[in-house]
Formats: C-alpha cells, sequence, structure tokens
C-alpha cells in the first residue's frame, strides 16, 4: 500500500471519529478491521433486517429522514455506511488505492454481512453497495487514474463534511427541517423583528424564550451549501465524480426541504427592509445547481421550484394597470398568501391577501356585466373569505364594503349560502376597531366612532369592460385618488 | 424522480477523463495527505486548521493563511486549498491553514496568540508545529529544520492580528536568526476600519439572505470586541503608527521591511472594508467582481489570488 494511501485510510478513519490515541497505533488495516469489519452484529439497532427495513419503509413514504437520519450519527449501521461511502468516493477521486489494503477481504464480508439491498435506496446506501462490487470484482478494480486535482476535491469535501457533522447547531437546525414537525411558529418568534433574528443568533433566546442554535445553525447550513455547491461546480465535466459526492453528502439530500424554510425567513425578512441581501445571487449560484443536480438523481422530496416563492413581481405592484397585469400580479400575490397560509405563516399569508384585495380594489372593482368580470368578483370575494378566516375580520369588512352591491348580487344570484358572511361584514363595520394592516392595505383612517359605518376612502371606480383584458385602458381608474 | 436504472447508473464506477496514471505517487501528489494542524504551545487556543506538508525532501518555504472574524480555516480558504495541490510553484511550500476563536477575544488577544505561534514556526517549526501535524507514516522533520521563506496569506480581521504580531516580533526580536523572507499577502485587509454591521453580517453569513446592515446593527450589541475594527479605532490607530515607526526606523538603519509592507487585493464590491491605503504599503489590486468574501477564493475564473500567491513563492 503506497503511503499516501495509508495516510489518507487514517484521515478518513479520523473523519469517521478514530482518535488520536487510535491513530497512533499505526496499523489503518488493523484499527478498520477492530473498529468496523468484525464488530458484533448482536444489538436490536444493529438487526440488519431492521435495517432493511427502515429504509424500505421510509422510501416508501417518501419520508426517508427523520430526527435520526441525517446520516452522520453514530448509531446503527450509519457511521459504516458513511465510512464505506467514504471510501469508494475516495477511490473514484484517486485518493486511495486499495490494491495493497490488508484488510479488503474483510471489508468485503463487511459490506456482504449488511443487507444494503441493491438499489441505491435514494441514495442512502449506494456508494457502500458500489463498493461491495468493486471488492467482488477483485484486483483490477481497486484503484482508479489518480492526479492532484481529484485528491484535492476529495479533501474539501471531507473537510465540508467533517465540519457539519461537528456542528450541532447546523445539525440541529437540518435535523428540524427535515422532521415532522413543523416549524414555522418556532420560526415566526425570530423572525418577528430583525432584533428578535440577531438575539437568536447571538444568544439563542428571544427574551426568555430559549430557540435553541437552530438560528445560527440555519445560517451555517446556508454556508455549508454554498460550499458544496461550489465544490460541486469546480469539477466541472466530471459528472461521475460530482454525482458521488452528492450521494455521499446525505446531510444535504432532500436539499428542498432546507432551502424552503430558509426562503421563508427571507421572505419574511423582506418585510423588515426592501434590502434583500444576497439572495438572489444566493439562488443563482447555490440554490438552483444544487436543487437541479438532486432532481436528476431522484433525492428531492417534492417537485420544489424556489421560483415559486422569490418571484420579484410579488413584492411590487404591477407594472402597469392593465386588467391584464393586475390580474397577473393578484393571482401571484394569491398563490404565494396561499403558501405561506399553508405552511403556518398566518400574518404574512394575512398581508399577502390585503394587498392582493387593495389592487383588486382599486384596479378592477367591476360591475357584474360578463362572466370574466363575475370570475373576477369570485376571486375577489374569495380573497375577502381568506382575510376573514385568518381572524382579520376588520381588512375583510373594509374589502367587503369596497364593492358591497356587487357582493350582494353575486350572494343573491349564485352565492346564496355566503349571504350571511357579507351581511356579518357588513354589520361588524359598525363597532369600533382599528387594524393596521386595514388601514395600510387600504389607505383609510380608522375611525373610533362606533355609531358610523366606516366608509374605505376608496371611491369603487365603475369600469365597465367587455372582458377584464379587452380594453387595458378604461381600467385605469383609481378610486382613492 | 429518475428511475432506478438512473440511479444505477449513478453507482457504477465509471473513469473520469483525468491525467495520465503514474506508478510513482510522490512525482504526482508533492504533498501529504491534508491533516489537522497542530500546534505543541497551543495550550487549547486554535480551532480546527489544517496542514498541507510538503512529501519533497527540499521543502524551504511556508503558507500561513489566517482567516477574517466570524470565518474559519476550512470555510474562508477553501478555494486556496484545493488549488495549493496543484501551484507547481508550491511544490515545496507547506501551507498552514490557523484557525482561531475570532469572535468573542480581543483583536488584540488574537494577536498575540498568533505572535506566538509565528515564533515557534520561525524559531523550531519541525518540533513544535510540522511533525505534530504530519500524518501517520510521514516521515518527520529535523529538529533543525528552518523556513528560508514564511508569506502570511491574511483575510479581513486577520490583516490586523498578521500585521500586529509582525511587528511585535520584531520588537522582540524573534524574526529568526538568520531571518527569513517574509512577506504578506492581505485580501480585503481590515487595518483601516470596517463597518461594523457589514463586518458582523459578512462573519454570520447573513447577507445571503436578510437585509445586512439592519440585522448587523443588532448584532453589534453581543460582539462588542468587534469594536476593535472601527475605523479610527484606538487598535487601528496603534497599529498604523506603530508600523510606520518601525518601518522608519528599519530604514534609516538600511534594513528589508518587506515583511511590514503588504500586497493587498480588495474587491470592487466590498461594503465591509475600508479601501485606505495603510502606512507605505504599494497600491492595491483593484479586483473586479469580488466582494468582501469571494475575494479570497480563486476558481476557474477568477485567478487573481493564485497568480499573486504564484509570484511570491
Amino acid at each position: 500500500m503506497d503511503p499516501f494511501t495509508r495516510a489518507g485510510l487514517w484521515r478518513i478513519a479520523v473523519a469517521c471519529g478514530a482518535t488520536d490515541e487510535d491513530v497512533s497505533t499505526g496499523d489503518p488495516a488493523a484499527f478498520l478491521v477492530s473498529r468496523w469489519l468484525q464488530a458484533p452484529v448482536d444489538d436490536w439497532f444493529n438487526d440488519l433486517y431492521l435495517f432493511q427495513d427502515l429504509l424500505g419503509e421510509r422510501s416508501i413514504r417518501s419520508t426517508c429522514w427523520s430526527t435520526s437520519w441525517l446520516g452522520l450519527e453514530d448509531t446503527g449501521p450509519l457511521p459504516f455506511i458513511r465510512f464505506a461511502g467514504f471510501i469508494e468516493a475516495g477511490i473514484r477521486f484517486g485518493y486511495l488505492d486499495l490494491v495493497g489494503f490488508a484488510a479488503r477481504d474483510e471489508l468485503r464480508v463487511a459490506l456482504e454481512r449488511w443487507n444494503l439491498g441493491d438499489c441505491a435506496r435514494r441514495g442512502v446506501t449506494g456508494l457502500a453497495v458500489s463498493l461491495r462490487r468493486r471488492l467482488q470484482a477483485g484486483a483490477q478494480s481497486l484503484s482508479e487514474p489518480r492526479d492532484a486535482v481529484g485528491v484535492a476535491a476529495f479533501e474539501s469535501y471531507m473537510r465540508l463534511d467533517e465540519s457539519v457533522r461537528r456542528d450541532l447547531d447546523l445539525r440541529e437546525f437540518l435535523t428540524v427541517c427535515h422532521s415532522e414537525r413543523p416549524h414555522a411558529k418556532t420560526d415566526a418568534i425570530f423572525l418577528a423583528k430583525p432584533e428578535f433574528f440577531a438575539e437568536a443568533v447571538a444568544t439563542r433566546r428571544v427574551r426568555r424564550l430559549p430557540v435553541g442554535g437552530q438560528v445560527a445553525g440555519g445560517l451555517l447550513a446556508v454556508r455549508a451549501l454554498e460550499r458544496l455547491s461550489r465544490l460541486l461546480g469546480g469539477l466541472g465535466q466530471r459528472e461521475h465524480l460530482r454525482n458521488t459526492l452528492i450521494l455521499h453528502a446525505l446531510w444535504a439530500h432532500q436539499v428542498d426541504k432546507v432551502f424552503d424554510r430558509i426562503q421563508q425567513w427571507v421572505l419574511r425578512a423582506q418585510e423588515w427592509s426592501s434590502d434583500e441581501g444576497e439572495w438572489s445571487d444566493y439562488l443563482v449560484g447555490t440554490v438552483v445547481p444544487l436543487v437541479d443536480l438532486q432532481r436528476d438523481l431522484g433525492l428531492l422530496d417534492s417537485d420544489w421550484h424556489p421560483a415559486q416563492l422569490v418571484n420579484p413581481t410579488i413584492f411590487v405592484d404591477p407594472e402597469g394597470t392593465s386588467p391584464t397585469e393586475v390580474e397577473n400580479a393578484i393571482s401571484n400575490k394569491s398563490k404565494q398568501a396561499d403558501y405561506a397560509a399553508s405552511q403556518g405563516y398566518a400574518n404574512e399569508a394575512l398581508n399577502l391577501y390585503a394587498e392582493a384585495g387593495r389592487l383588486w380594489a382599486e384596479h378592477l372593482n367591476y360591475e357584474i356585466i360578463d362572466e370574466k368580470a363575475k370570475n373576477s368578483m369570485y376571486r375577489y370575494w374569495f380573497l375577502i373569505k381568506q382575510i376573514r378566516n385568518l381572524g382579520d375580520k376588520d381588512t375583510a369588512a373594509a374589502l367587503c364594503a369596497v364593492a358591497y352591491p356587487e357582493l350582494q348580487k353575486l350572494t343573491a344570484s349564485e352565492l346564496h349560502h355566503e349571504r350571511e358572511i357579507v351581511e356579518e361584514l357588513m354589520e361588524s363595520l359598525r363597532r369600533p376597531r382599528s387594524s393596521e394592516r386595514f388601514d395600510k392595505a387600504l389607505g383609510v383612517a380608522a375611525t373610533s366612532d362606533p355609531g358610523t359605518i366606516q366608509q374605505p376612502s376608496i371611491t369603487p371606480p365603475r369600469v365597465r369592460v367587455v372582458g377584464a383584458t379587452s380594453s387595458s385602458g378604461s381600467a385605469t381608474a383609481k378610486g382613492n385618488n | 424522480m429518475r428511475e432506478r436504472e438512473s440511479e444505477q447508473d449513478v453507482l457504477q464506477s465509471a473513469p473520469s477523463p483525468r491525467a495520465v496514471p503514474v506508478e510513482d505517487v510522490e512525482a504526482l501528489l508533492a504533498h501529504l495527505p491534508a491533516w489537522r494542524l497542530s500546534w505543541a504551545n497551543d495550550g487549547g487556543w486554535m480551532t480546527r486548521g489544517e496542514a498541507l506538508l510538503s512529501a519533497t525532501s527540499g521543502a524551504n518555504a511556508a503558507v500561513v493563511f489566517v482567516h477574517g472574524w466570524g470565518g474559519d480555516a476550512g470555510g474562508t480558504w477553501e478555494d486556496f486549498q484545493g488549488n495549493f495541490r496543484v501551484l507547481s510553484e508550491a511544490r515545496t511550500t507547506d501551507a498552514l491553514f490557523w484557525g482561531y476563536p475570532s469572535r468573542t477575544p480581543t483583536v488584540a488577544f488574537c494577536a498575540a496568540k498568533f505572535r506566538e505561534f509565528l515564533a515557534d514556526l520561525l524559531d523550531a517549526p519541525a518540533p513544535s508545529i510540522l511533525n505534530p501535524s504530519l500524518p501517520p507514516g510521514a516521515p518527520p522533520r529535523d529538529d533543525g529544520f528552518r523556513y528560508s521563506q514564511i508569506t502570511l496569506c491574511a483575510h479581513s480581521m486577520g490583516a490586523v492580528i498578521a500585521r500586529r504580531a509582525m511587528i511585535d516580533l520584531e520588537r522582540e526580536g524573534k524574526l529568526g536568526d538568520p531571518r527569513p523572507i517574509i512577506r504578506l499577502l492581505l485580501f480585503a485587509p481590515a487595518h483601516k476600519g470596517s463597518n461594523l454591521p457589514l463586518m458582523l453580517a459578512s462573519g454570520f453569513g447573513l447577507e445571503r439572505l436578510l437585509p445586512a446592515t439592519l440585522v448587523g446593527n443588532f448584532l453589534r450589541l453581543y460582539f462588542r470586541s468587534l469594536n476593535d475594527l472601527a475605523v479610527g479605532s484606538d487598535t487601528l490607530r496603534r497599529l498604523e503608527e506603530d508600523c510606520r515607526a518601525l518601518r522608519v526606523s528599519l530604514e534609516n538603519k538600511g534594513e528589508d521591511v518587506g515583511h511590514l509592507e503588504a500586497l493587498v487585493l480588495h474587491a470592487e464590491n466590498d461594503h465591509v472594508v475600508e479601501q485606505e491605503p495603510f502606512d507605505d504599503d504599494p497600491p492595491f489590486t483593484a479586483v473586479m467582481k469580488q466582494n468582501h468574501r469571494s475575494i479570497c477564493k480563486p476558481d476557474d475564473s477568477y485567478r487573481e489570488p493564485l497568480e499573486v500567491l504564484r509570484k511570491l513563492l
């Protein structure tokens, strides 16, 4: 065995938990045999059939990640899978040459002892299976051409993998991303204000509420994934090597779950300030390449696309005021709001629904004269109901008042069972209230006079259009100027 | 998801386009496998660092990399580590990626520890640093081994630490006898001060996601030691005054001042550090399309850092 491989084997052993004392024993083959290759398989977790069941179950349910499955844990077969993956990757990158490795038969037997399956099982055991085949094939498969670039890339990857493994905050963040526990409510605590976010980063608390290391861990995850993406990008046309690293980085699998959560942070932070940081660069340089690579390998959990959430048109008014442009903007905001609501971000969802409602009230307050106008009114009514269902009756009532006559017609002719809701909302305007969202969305000065029905300052325009897209010029009237 | 056959394809070990196989490993790989950087007199100070030591018998130079506030030896210098193996000029050069806790201690304290590290590197590198950092099986260096050239490569706050350590070593007369050639290569140095909220945001990697200045301002409440890097701070004012006085003194004696003058690279999109000249440094190299973080991360299209280092080796 060449000296580089000998030292490289020790380096991998250290990455998998070997200590300085272990290293001082001198012979990596003897150490590996005693540590992993001849270890008894006698406890319940090490039961290979149970292991197989776990993998099978989780694969079928598309939830192969749980709190115990980042691939970095020191329990059960995971260290061995990680170790075997390093060996296989090390050979592919030219870091190791196993031709002279004294314990290769023991390694093969150990790999055969585990029922790893014949397929990649969503990448969990893929490299270990490859190593088993390689060892079974014999000496001609135990080395591959070696060059400095490949060796350097493998060392970079090991360094990154180790840093992820060592950092408990980062692991905590990833674990929660992959768990089935909803994190939106916890995240909402430190995302409420920028000072809370800073406090959580620095102290792991928000006021007296512990939030753990997830916030700092999330930022570290962002950096780790950026490093991984750069590393993969640096491999250029070496697709085989790129795929090897993706398969080994179990902690980065189903990265859609991680990016989805991070995007929620970005979305929330955009309410603090219009400065969105370097998110768009990060999207292009890290998110999109990693998601695409994992999608190609079937490692994503969903058909997730970052553009769904970060669509710049969502956060600005439509470029023009033609019905089509406004309808598109409303549609975008509504989708965004639906998504935010489904993730538990009620406040963000309310703001977005209210924004969509404001756009409609200002630009598209059609008189119902045809099907298109009626459909538009349906969408507006849906927005109002969503806002009401999320608990902001004041804003819902204000939007209702803007188009009250038309909503009366709608509920009289078709939505009979919802007429009560319209009336209930109008009735609610008679009582005192104050809603910031209401004011912001409609520009209405709240009054505390309980005796009067508050009339929004928007004077509902009455725009007659024959089809919402046919007459952009006639639909530009704004009621509140 | 692609079909299983596609996954199987991934598992097949396929040869990739690469160099011709070479029997002699040492001819191909001039450096040993990267190993954890150890320092006998560490005293529990250093964080994770790495040593990439030359495997050749003619090793005679070292490059010490010093990261900045909130960075780490792996993340900050990742791309240098990857490229060092393929630099032909670096075959006889050791690369030491020094890691230290940057967020809490004062700049002065970090500099004092780095000064001690450098003193050992200059005086007795083999027993104190190199041999403890060798991978298993590698032949140890002789106790009498000394470097003929040392380059300090630092980023952001690391530049202040490196300069302070260099000045103090010169004052103490601990730069070795004979003194090796010592050079400073600084990326986005904070030696003229920095925008603290942005420095904090950069240290945490916030700027990728959040409004950096806004959150960074709140973070300042928790990381007061960073005030050492504010524009006009006592730390930085004294650093430049000491450097100037020492340089003038050495020049008057006709001695080399190369270890007090730095080659500096600043990035076009760096809003974190001040880009004014420091003492008698030569004019800095203006790097386009990079920012405070990326300036020390060479890749296929951004080669300046490697080219500058190559010239120093």
